[in-house]
């Protein structure tokens, strides 16, 4: 009878336990300068999030791309995974906006700690994608969405105002697991990223200036082939 | 007689070995510079080759990399990679670059029959910087290259077949070197004949023949396992290859505003049809200068100036010029250097400029890529300066070339 107590009892205590501890705190800082970029997110969470598979859901805009080989290369501590392939060397108006799931502590479940306090700093590599030229040059401007923090556990979670939604079980099969949103707050949001383009007011200057190069290398080359 | 060539081996041994240490040094320094510089050493490349090998051990295609667009040769050749060490592609590239000083020492010793300057030929290459900074990087040019001095060996030997072979088997690792056919094509002769011109027929068939049917044989049998991914990726990416972001390359800005002037602009700058005079204007320059080059240089004792003329133009033509591609002259400059006479202030001040003009348009192309400032249009400038030095060295060599110096090939 004592057992059966147990099994009835404590996941609603688990579960009231974590909806009175949640408190996590994300925040994202884009490092370095020009086309490659480092972008940092560290993550602290005061939640009983025991054996908790955790993931974050980022939203990049078609102006960046990762490269999932190199992230898995680099990093230790996640694994990564994009909703559709991407092509690394299209330009940013060839492109499109794409999701990365990146599994935190490698997709291993939460760990128990005694405080239920657990932090996660991972660093992504992205680079920018070369832009359109635009009259005047300069630069072009673009923002960074905000992540989403999801977590799956073996018992349910009842957080407000999250929701649960299904997105890949982990970062190589295809199979769907369903996540639930951790609500977070965030210090600091990224600033606008600016990328410099190339000036179409230039194009005629570099047209003459590159075509009457070329012809004229090739005029001297020759003279100096046939003149000995 | 057993001395001196025990001597000589044992020498260009000596320096090969010192050769292959410095290289091994450099990749092991590789793995410390890339964990703690905002640069990599490594080239990017060197990942997609390993990327391309991982996906060969695991019974896929290499073509899966987007970005692989070499043969699988390659891949198969980086497996050790992901296998043992991820070092060991390098290492791999490493000693096929010091196989081809060795092979540049066999050409130089066949060409002058000198002793001496067979090795300081091959000295140029094991002991220089460039080469070694770009094998060590992971660049795999120098594998195409060991098989070009190969196919110039066996041609100037007289053996077609063999030229024919290994010339195929290069342009099947490296597209490029298809560039050679006409110059190989154009030398196959015999030095003494009396029916020149029957011997200089069979000659230029036999090697047409080889170079054809290993051609077709290696593209038909990598088409049956990969398809049409391995004719995309390896020969028609690169026959219309266009790349806008920054590089060496005269052309480079001008393709990129190119892609996105509207029509209207470009209607008003040319008379035919725009994206055909676009390609033509780009085209006819290397076009010309290669059978100019070929037509000037059209004996069998020129051929190693020939390439190395023909590569170069075809390297500062290029639309897409990367340091990696310097390896394409680079490796046929020793072979025919005896035969160049210069003086040690002349050869300072090219190779002073020539470093000076990369230095300058680097330290453009680091302020825009890794700083984001806007300097487009002096990288332009930079390409511009560098393409007038690189026309200035080719007419110094083109200048001071005689061939004299080469002897007459047994």
């Amino acid at each position: 009878m004592k057992h059966l107590w147990n099994y009835i009892a404590l996941p609603y205590l688990f579960v009231q336990y974590t909806y009175a501890l949640v408190d996590i705190t994300v925040n994202q800082a884009l490092l370095n300068s020009g086309f490659h970029r480092s972008l940092t997110t560290n993550i602290t969470l005061y939640a009983n999030l025991t054996w908790c598979h955790l993931l974050v859901e980022d939203k990049f805009p078609r102006n960046v791309f990762i490269n999932v080989n190199e992230v898995e290369d680099s990093a230790d501590d996640i694994h990564v995974r994009t909703d559709q392939n991407l092509d690394l060397e299209a330009t940013a108006s060839a492109s499109n906006s794409f999701s990365a799931y990146i599994y935190l502590n490698r997709n291993e479940p939460v760990q128990t700690s005694t405080e239920f306090s657990s932090k996660y700093i991972y660093t992504l590599p992205v680079h920018v994608r070369y832009h359109d030229p635009k009259t005047g040059g300069g630069y072009r401007e673009f923002k960074k969405h905000q992540p989403t923090l999801f977590a799956r556990c073996p018992t349910e979670l009842s957080l407000p105002s999250s929701v649960i939604v299904s997105l890949p079980c982990d970062h190589s099969s295809a199979k769907v697991c369903k996540w639930t949103s951790l609500p977070f707050t965030q210090k600091s949001v990224l600033p606008p990223i600016l990328v410099p383009v190339g000036d179409l007011d230039h194009h005629l200057p570099v047209y003459v200036s590159t075509h009457l190069a070329a012809y004229t290398g090739v005029v001297i080359v020759i003279y100096s082939l046939f003149s000995i | 007689m057993a001395t001196r060539v025990n001597f000589e081996l044992s020498d260009i041994a000596y320096h090969s070995s010192i050769g292959l240490l410095v290289r091994i040094l450099l990749c092991v320094y590789s793995v410390i510079h890339d964990k703690y510089f905002k640069v990599a050493y490594t080239d990017i490349d060197y990942k997609v080759f390993t990327y391309a090998a991982r996906d060969v051990i695991a019974q896929r295609s290499p073509y899966d990399q987007q970005a692989y667009r070499y043969s699988p040769i390659i891949a198969y050749l980086f497996t050790p990679n992901v296998l043992l060490h991820p070092i060991l592609g390098k290492i791999i590239a490493s000693i096929f670059d010091v196989y081809l000083a060795y092979r540049i020492h066999r050409l130089v010793l066949l060409t002058f029959k000198n002793q001496k300057k067979a090795l300081q030929c091959a000295q140029l290459w094991l002991y220089n910087p460039l080469p070694i900074i770009i094998c060590t990087r992971g660049n795999v040019d120098s594998i195409s290259s060991v098989f070009i001095l190969l196919a110039l060996l066996y041609h100037l030997k007289q053996q077609y077949v063999w030229s024919g072979v290994l010339l195929a088997v290069s342009v099947h690792l490296r597209l490029y070197p298809i560039i050679f056919l006409l110059p190989f094509l154009v030398t196959c002769e015999q030095y003494s004949s009396a029916d020149r011109l029957k011997y200089t027929y069979k000659s230029k068939l036999k090697f047409l023949g080889s170079f054809v049917v290993t051609l077709a044989a290696l593209t038909g049998a990598f088409y049956y396992i990969y398809g049409y991914k391995f004719i995309n990726a390896s020969i028609l990416f690169h026959i219309s290859r266009q790349d806008i972001k920054h590089n060496f390359s005269l052309y480079s800005y001008l393709q990129y505003l190119d892609a996105y002037v509207p029509e209207t602009v470009s209607k008003n700058l040319v008379v035919l049809d725009p994206k055909l005079t676009k390609n033509l204007l780009i085209i006819v320059p290397s076009i010309v200068l290669q059978l100019a080059i070929t037509v000037k240089y059209n004996t069998l004792k020129h051929l190693p100036f020939s390439l190395f003329c023909s590569a170069f133009v075809f390297v500062i033509l290029n639309k897409v010029l990367t340091s990696q591609y310097f390896i394409w002259f680079f490796s046929l400059l020793p072979v025919f250097l005896p035969s160049i006479v210069l003086s040690t202030k002349k050869v300072a001040a090219i190779i002073g400029t020539w470093i000076g003009v990369q230095a300058l348009w680097l330290f453009a192309a680091y302020l825009l890529e890794f700083e984001g400032y806007n300097t487009f249009i002096f990288i332009h400038a930079c390409s511009l300066l560098f393409y007038f030095v690189n026309v200035w060295i080719l007419v110094t060599f083109i200048n001071t070339y005689n061939a004299q110096y080469v002897k007459k090939i047994d």
